[in-house]
């Protein structure tokens, strides 16, 4: 009886202890039911997160590239040496050994920073940079090391910039994420860092990598060539720094361009910076983020005379030859400021209002034409618009409205704005506009934009390229050819005789236009200029312009800017290999043959018009005879005297009515044949 | 005499019947009494020479036939082998090659950073400082002579 109790309770204790179990076993069913079937999304995501890792392959950058061919900037792909902080066993013996190999100079340092991400603030870190860009013999040696020294090779990328601080200005720099902070690498950096690619892998519970694949590939950056020519870039900036210290300035900018279809040469601004340095002084730094060229724009001063001067003419309203009136210095406006010359002068004509640079001269072709044509052809030089020039933060320069648009609109026009911007106040400009400003003048009357990318390509893998299109805004004609003609020949007297002495090149002849802007500060007066220089040469047909800047100077634009001009210029033609228009040895310092005053000129074409004789031509000389033009339009003397490659110089609008040299003789070496055009016979 | 002899062959069948007791124990096989056995040879010379040979040609067809299919299977599994095999390592020599190409175009970058950098106009300027005078202004600068000159004034003399 007692054995059969015992039995049955025996049985009952393992049918609770099954149940227990089968309880237990239920849990644990309805558990995995719960992981592997209703949360099995989560968890598989969590593994993958947690075995798979993604990583970003940067895109190579596409190289900058001067007009010769050569990189202006350049990607290299290199390797740099990581170390994950949690494998390294010993921290003084790992710094001891590795860190004389990366080039770092306290061992202790190391030791300390992987001490840091070992057990300090920044615990748990598994990446710690030794060295970016290791070469092949450090590589080398760290792999030597063996598996006692957990070093891994990361792949990186190092912008080199191979010409120094040559361009810096336009290229620009790239920070340390590899984006272009200046320049054209901030501006096209869309376009040059390309696409970055994706890589994954597979990694073990200790984070060990030991399958990786290619998710996505990465797209190399465009590569962009630009207008810079190294040599005369590199000059610019020379003669740039040498003429700001010479002249006592602050600050200046040189920007040399293509006035036929408004290609940048050089463009250089002082103080400048190196790109290479990825952590830049202060200063540098500064530097770096202002392209005086382009976004700082200064009242132009006298340069503004030539816009003045050519609205003159262009209009009608003026000849080269119609007498101003100059009060001796002083023209005392009723209600007004008084306008000023420096030197007191009585009568000019217009050419001798741009050659003495007469303020007064200038309001007073102002006054004749009225604010709403100066306004309107500052507007055809571009003055107050965007070059739209591939540089970031480029200025619009200062041009207020010249119409108001009620009675307390206070920026606009005042009554007398166009008699002092007449002369280049209460307008500022960049260097850039100022160089499409005077390009119109030296190609014949096109307002051309200014611009630095000249070709596109998508590198391919194999190495090749495929080229793609840029866009450049074709040239608009904004001026009559003969107004264009006209205002050159006043500009080079301005480089012969009048305040742009300083600027005459050996071999070349030169126009150009001094400006010295005086600077008002803090409600006053400053003994200080933006004195400024702009440019063409040869005047006959001009291959260049230039404008020279110089900031805060204590000197005026014809003793400080015009020097940089001559040296920057001379330098330029050489090296576009330009051939010379006058002789090398003594610059040309008059002009064969000068416009007359009007009455003057009657006599001179009465006499010219009666046919000449044609003089026996010297034995020494060789080349093509003069052949005779009269009778002609401006066009077809151009095209004619531009196949017989005979220097031009044109006055006058309408028909050939006389010329000089006579046809039939042979030029001289840097004499010019002079043409005088006019409607009526 | 015959006393120790006796005695000695008393302690010599004693040493046999011990071991004897012993190789009982080891294994009672050896001890097992052999059945009487004769054994008869009979030799009798036998003239084959003109037996004729009975050609088995079905075997033979069957054994070319599995040979042939043997083959055929194994040129089968070769081709069906070779295709990912050949696969496996041309793209194994693509990516090899597209490697090299890619280190061939870095260097030819880092190769054309130094050309730029050495002929930049700061360098150039730097060596021509270096190496070159410039001649005052009116100097008179006579040139080398020609290598030809040189060898024919030599060959004068």
């Amino acid at each position: 009886m007692q054995h059969r109790e015992d039995s049955q309770q025996s049985l009952r204790r393992a049918r609770i202890a099954a149940g227990i179990l089968c309880l237990l076993a239920l849990v644990v069913a309805v558990r995995l039911f719960e992981f592997q079937v209703l949360r099995h999304k989560e968890f598989a995501e969590a593994a993958r997160r947690q075995q798979i890792h993604r990583v970003k392959v940067p895109a190579l950058r596409g190289e900058v590239l001067a007009r010769d061919g050569y990189p202006l900037a350049i990607s290299v792909r290199t390797e740099s040496a990581v170390v994950d902080p949690q494998q390294v066993q010993d921290p003084e013996f790992f710094a001891r050994v590795v860190a004389p190999i990366v080039g770092i100079d306290k061992p202790e340092k190391l030791a300390e920073a992987l001490r840091e991400k070992k057990a300090g603030p920044k615990a748990g870190s598994q990446y710690l940079l030794l060295a970016a860009h290791v070469t092949a013999e450090q590589r080398k040696r760290l792999q030597a090391l063996g598996s006692a020294f957990p070093v891994r090779f990361a792949p990186d990328t190092r912008r080199e910039y191979p010409n120094g601080t040559t361009g810096a200005h336009v290229v620009g720099a790239v920070d340390a994420d590899g984006n272009g902070n200046a320049g054209i690498e901030q501006k096209l950096n869309e376009e040059l860092k390309g696409q970055e690619g994706k890589l994954e892998f597979l990694a073990g519970a200790r984070q060990d990598r030991y399958l990786s694949w290619v998710v996505q590939e990465s797209v190399p950056g465009k590569n962009v060539k630009l207008s810079i020519d190294r040599v005369i870039q590199y000059d610019a900036e020379r003669f740039l720094a040498e003429g700001v210290k010479e002249s006592g300035a602050e600050s200046g900018t040189v920007v040399v361009m293509d006035p036929r279809n408004g290609e940048v040469l050089a463009l250089a601004n002082y103080p400048t910076f190196d790109p290479r340095r990825t952590r830049p002084t202060p200063a540098e730094a500064k530097a770096r983020h202002s392209n005086i060229a382009v976004q700082i724009p200064c009242e132009p001063g006298s340069v503004m005379k030539m816009i003045t001067v050519t609205m003159g003419l262009d209009t009608g309203l003026f000849r080269p030859e119609t007498p101003i009136y100059c009060e001796n210095g002083a023209f005392p406006r009723p209600g007004r400021r008084a306008i000023h010359d420096v030197h007191r002068y009585g009568m000019l004509d217009v050419s001798g209002v741009l050659i003495k640079s007469s303020n007064i001269g200038v309001a007073k072709i102002s006054l004749a034409a009225g604010p709403a044509r100066l306004y309107e052809y500052l507007k055809k030089f571009g003055i107050g618009e965007r070059t739209g020039i591939e540089l970031p933060a480029e200025s619009r320069g200062i041009l207020r409205p010249q119409a108001c648009r009620d009675a307390r609109d206070r920026n606009c026009w005042t009554p007398a704005s166009h008699e002092y911007i007449a002369f280049g106040h209460e307008v500022s400009a960049t260097a850039v506009q100022l160089a499409r400003a005077v390009a119109v003048i030296a190609n014949g009357g096109l307002l051309v934009q200014p611009h630095l990318v000249i070709g596109k390509s998508r590198p391919t893998a194999d190495g090749g390229e495929i080229p793609e299109p840029v866009e450049i805004v074709p040239p608009r004609r904004v001026l009559r050819p003969e107004t264009a003609f006209a205002v050159r020949r006043m500009m080079e007297r301005v480089v012969l005789e009048g305040t742009g002495k300083a600027a005459a090149i050996p071999g070349y002849s030169a126009g150009g236009k001094t400006g010295s802007a005086e600077i008002f500060e803090n409600g006053r007066w400053l003994d200080r200029h933006n004195a400024s220089f702009i440019g063409f040469a040869p005047v006959t047909n001009p291959r260049i312009v230039v404008v020279v800047t110089l900031n805060r100077t204590p000197k005026l634009g014809g003793a400080s800017a015009a020097p940089v001009f001559r040296k920057v210029a001379e330098t330029a033609l050489r090296v576009l290999q330009v051939p010379m228009d006058q002789p090398e040895t003594a610059p040309a310092e008059k002009p064969p043959e000068e416009p007359k005053p009007a009455v003057l000129l009657t006599q001179a074409e009465k006499a010219s018009e009666e046919t000449p004789e044609a003089p026996a031509p010297t034995p020494a000389l060789v080349g093509p005879r003069v052949p005779d033009f009269r009778g002609r339009p401006l066009v077809a003397v151009l095209r004619e005297a531009a196949l017989l490659g005979l220097p031009v110089e044109t006055t006058g609008r309408g028909k050939a009515r006389a010329q000089s040299p006579p046809p039939g003789t042979i030029l001289a070496p840097g004499m010019r044949v002079q043409v005088r055009f006019s409607v009526t016979p | 005499m015959s006393g120790l002899e006796a005695l000695l062959d008393w302690f010599a069948a004693g040493k046999e019947a011990v071991a004897s007791a012993e190789r009982r124990e080891e294994c009672d096989a050896r001890l097992r009494a052999l059945p009487r056995e004769e054994l008869f040879l009979y030799v009798k010379p036998i003239d084959n020479s003109r037996v004729p040979c009975v050609a088995h040609r079905r075997q033979v067809a069957e054994w070319v036939a599995t040979s042939m299919a043997a083959a055929a299977g194994a040129l089968i599994l070769m081709a069906t082998l070779m295709v990912p095999a050949m696969s496996f390592r041309m793209s194994h020599q693509l990516e090899s090659l597209k490697q090299e190409r890619a280190a061939l175009l870095n260097e030819l970058r880092a190769l054309r950073s130094e050309e730029a950098q050495l002929r930049s106009a700061e360098k150039l300027e730097q060596y021509a400082g270096e190496r070159f005078v410039a001649p005052p202004p009116g100097a008179v600068v006579y040139a080398p002579p020609a290598k030809s000159t040189v060898a024919a004034l030599e060959g004068r003399e």
